[in-house]
């Protein structure tokens, strides 16, 4: 049984049809990438799942037990986290803060300290600006603490959408570096970008999605051979 | 050394005071500036020792002491003549005793401002204790000293204290959870109203009955019917934002008064005379509203009377452990312990079970208690009782609103202020973090309100129109939204300026005209201008320091942001609000 499973998902946006029929898994321990261009509905494939922008047909289950159904904040306890697009750390709260914000629904107090070291070993840089303004820390570190707090939720699975946008390429490797350790350390992700050649590199599977619709799913490696993915992804001729 | 512009701004509005009122104002001037110094030294990040913040306390009020002096000297010597006042006599002179009263004054202000400040800057318990001790020193002699000094300054005092309460909490929706709310009068209305019902016989009276319910209990009855109205009228507004939120709410705040203003003639309730049912008194609203007593039960009608009041008040002092635990123990991710509010509830909840057994006891008997009938009721004329009371309601709000910012609720609301699609990502619930603060909120505002009914003794819908939601929300941002002593300092001023000072100044020129024949001067009322110096203060206020007299750091932090946060590689403080929520990715 997949970790994550999509069956047919329809979304809308008020009248926008913008999910027309998705369907996909997540095994437990993957690392999987939704490619696409802009408008093409990955973000809005993670709002589907996180319970922000419920499916209007179709089911979303996690571990067998549909989760199509229930309000955002109760998927967060169930396991499922996202850092959002955008980022959309606390700018007015401090980094431990924010990352306190991320175990909000825990109550275990001492693995919450201990989690939040293990944040800091992933995140150096966070550890030094911990009393900082999330608000003053730069586009990548900002990224660093999204990530970081979705971690603090202890996630069964990971959802980052774009941890790439708006950073410097050096920036970018690092980052993405760090979502591989991540994983190897146990935690399944599903990993939305524009920047299909970053995430091909380090996904074990991918889907493309067009226009609300998947056009095409295979292993990474198969996906960056594929000629149509290279032309119109991976700025290949 | 040290920053002294605090003392030196404090000083002229100490000045200021001393220069319209005159008498013995200085002392009282004094220590209240003392005071103010150094509770908000609490705030200055370069402070950390005791030594530093005594050292800061004794030069700001040194400088502050130095220009109430000046104030001192410009009264004795000029106004006074002026207005052909008696001047302020120590028996050596009016320059000598403006100088030894300016003198007795810097001592005051250095000696309060300097203790305190080193208060400020110990550690846990000492800082606790000793802050504590000063500034409840001050509140509970503040009647002796009032009278010794011959000000009556209680009246306005209680007033000030209403509408601090007040600006608590609003300060929980606006400040603590971002919520924009413009109506917030309503809530007032709701908890005066309430409390008006119940403990006047306004509404017994017309089923030929004096059914009358004691204000210990009614405070919490207000209390809660604030709160559910706080849900009800948030509950439509939950799918809304920033300006549309305001809108929704600048409505209900008209509707509320309104409402009570026309609920005067319901055909569809008959009376026992076979009219329709009265329920608000209309325009000229309610009056004869029972003022509290102690002890806390003084009379019974009768054995049911008995009864029902047993139950409701053991239901009252349930409810009242029930809501500080349920509200208060959320704080498990700060580590707080929970016993002491328990503690705190359960000693709440015997005090309403001991008043209640006391008074049944000695029912009517005499009970020597200052400022109150025989019976124990508190009297209209004798302010001090009535002071102590708001002044344990006003304890009570600012140690229940302190905890609750840091409980996991205050945690929840400050995520929500700051982004609402992540906060939900965190696993917040919003409809209920929302709803909580606009119950919570309006929660206060039951309690100022079934005060305010008690004290004035009657009520009208016009107390209770926009001009007043515009004064508490005024209140939050002059002070500091989402911090507790700017918005106490924030009221203090705004509502001081309104009731306290205009009055004053307005005496004074009346005095001066009569003294010096001026008609032109005569005819001018200073409270005529209040709305017009209001709306001034205001403008410059936003364009000159924004974050409010005493921010919060993180509003200071947005707001002046300073060179570091600048230099950073593409800094995003404001872009995560560029939110694309309803387009498609």
């Amino acid at each position: 049984m997949a970790l994550l499973e999509l069956k047919d998902v329809h979304t809308y946006y008020g009248n926008i049809h913008a999910l027309k029929g998705i369907s996909l898994t997540v095994e437990k321990g993957e690392i999987v990438t939704l490619i696409g261009s802009n408008g093409a509905g990955k973000s809005t494939t993670l709002r589907t799942i996180s319970g922000i922008t419920p499916p209007r047909q179709g089911q979303v289950s996690l571990e067998g037990k549909r989760i199509d159904q229930i309000p955002a904040h109760k998927v967060v306890n169930l396991g499922v986290l996202q850092s959002p697009e955008g980022r959309r750390i606390f700018p007015r709260l401090t980094v431990r803060e924010n990352l306190e914000m991320g175990a909000f629904t825990r109550t275990d107090k001492d693995n919450i300290a201990s989690d939040m070291d293990r944040v800091f070993e992933l995140f150096p840089r966070l550890k030094e600006r911990v009393s900082q303004y999330g608000g003053t820390l730069s586009g990548g570190e900002q990224q660093m603490l999204a990530i970081g707090r979705a971690l603090m939720g202890r996630p069964k699975v990971l959802l980052l959408d774009e941890p790439s946008m708006g950073l410097a390429p050096v920036l970018v490797e690092q980052i993405f570096n760090i979502i591989k350790d991540i994983n190897a350390q146990g935690t399944t992700i599903l990993l939305v970008e524009q920047n299909a050649l970053m995430a091909l590199g380090i996904a074990h599977r991918g889907y493309v999605l067009q226009t609300g619709q998947i056009v095409l799913s295979d292993s990474a490696k198969a996906l960056s051979e594929n000629e149509t993915v290279q032309k119109a992804y991976l700025g290949m001729e | 050394m040290g920053n002294v512009r605090f003392g030196f701004w404090a000083g002229i509005a100490g000045l200021a005071t001393i220069m319209i009122v005159g008498g013995k104002t200085i002392w009282m001037v004094a220590l209240i500036i003392g005071l103010i110094i150094g509770l908000l030294s609490a705030n200055n990040d370069t402070l950390h020792t005791p030594q530093q913040g005594a050292r800061f306390g004794a030069m700001n009020g040194l400088v502050a002491g130095a220009v109430m002096l000046v104030g001192q000297l410009l009264r004795s010597l000029w106004i006074d003549n002026l207005a052909g006042q008696p001047v302020l006599e120590l028996g050596m002179g009016a320059f000598g005793s403006a100088i030894v009263a300016g003198l007795i004054g810097i001592v005051l202000t250095v000696v309060v401002a300097s203790v305190l400040s080193a208060g400020q800057h110990l550690s846990g318990l000492a800082r606790t204790l000793s802050v504590g001790a000063v500034v409840g020193a001050f509140l509970l002699f503040l009647p002796q000293i009032d009278r010794g000094l011959g000000l009556a300054w209680l009246g306005d005092i209680i007033p000030i204290m209403i509408f601090i309460i007040l600006a608590l909490g609003l300060n929980i929706v606006v400040g603590y959870a971002g919520l924009l709310d413009l109506g917030y009068a309503a809530f007032f209305a709701i908890g005066a109203y309430t409390a008006g019902m119940l403990s006047s016989t306004h509404l017994s009276g017309q089923f030929a009955s004096n059914f009358q319910l004691s204000f210990w209990l009614v405070i919490w009855i207000a209390a809660a019917a604030a709160a559910v109205f706080g849900v009800i009228l948030g509950a439509p507004t939950l799918p809304l934002r920033g300006d549309y939120l305001a809108i929704v709410t600048l409505g209900f705040g008209e509707i509320v008064p309104i409402l009570f203003t026309n609920l005067d003639s319901i055909e569809w309730i008959k009376t026992a005379n076979g009219d329709p049912l009265n329920l608000t008194g209309g325009d000229p609203g309610i009056s004869a509203i029972a003022p509290p007593s102690l002890p806390i039960v003084h009379s019974f009608d009768g054995s049911l009377a008995m009864i029902i009041q047993l139950i409701s008040f053991v239901l009252v002092a349930l409810a009242a452990l029930y809501l500080v635990r349920r509200v208060l123990d959320e704080d498990r991710i700060a580590g707080k312990s929970t016993t002491l509010t328990t503690v705190v509830g359960g000693l709440l909840a015997l005090l309403l079970l001991y008043g209640f057994f006391y008074g049944a006891k000695i029912g009517d008997a005499t009970l020597a208690i200052p400022g109150t009938s025989g019976a124990g009721q508190f009297l209209p004329t004798e302010r001090t009782p009535w002071y102590y009371l708001i002044i344990v309601i006003f304890g009570f709000s600012v140690f229940f609103i302190n905890r609750l910012r840091r409980s996991r609720l205050g945690r929840a609301w400050m995520a929500m202020r700051e982004d609402e699609l992540a906060a939900a990502s965190m696993g917040i619930d919003l409809v209920r973090t929302k709803l909580l603060a606009f119950a919570l909120g309006a929660m206060f505002s039951g309690f100022g309100g079934a005060f305010y009914g008690a004290y004035l003794g009657s009520i009208t819908p016009s107390s209770f129109q926009f001009d007043k939601s515009v004064l508490i929300l005024c209140m939050v941002i002059l002070g500091g939204l989402g911090n507790i002593p700017g918005v106490i300092l924030g009221g203090l001023i705004i509502v001081s300026a309104d009731i306290f000072f205009l009055n004053r100044l307005t005496d004074l020129l009346k005095q001066i005209a009569s003294n010096s024949n001026n008609t032109a001067l005569a005819d001018f009322k200073a409270s005529d201008y209040r709305l017009m110096l209001f709306g001034i203060v205001l403008v410059i206020m936003m364009l000159v320091r924004p974050e409010g007299l005493v921010p919060s750091a993180r509003r200071r932090a947005e707001l002046h942001a300073d060179g570091d946060v600048t230099k950073q590689e593409n800094t995003t403080v404001f872009d995560v609000e560029q939110d694309a929520q309803l387009s498609p990715e």
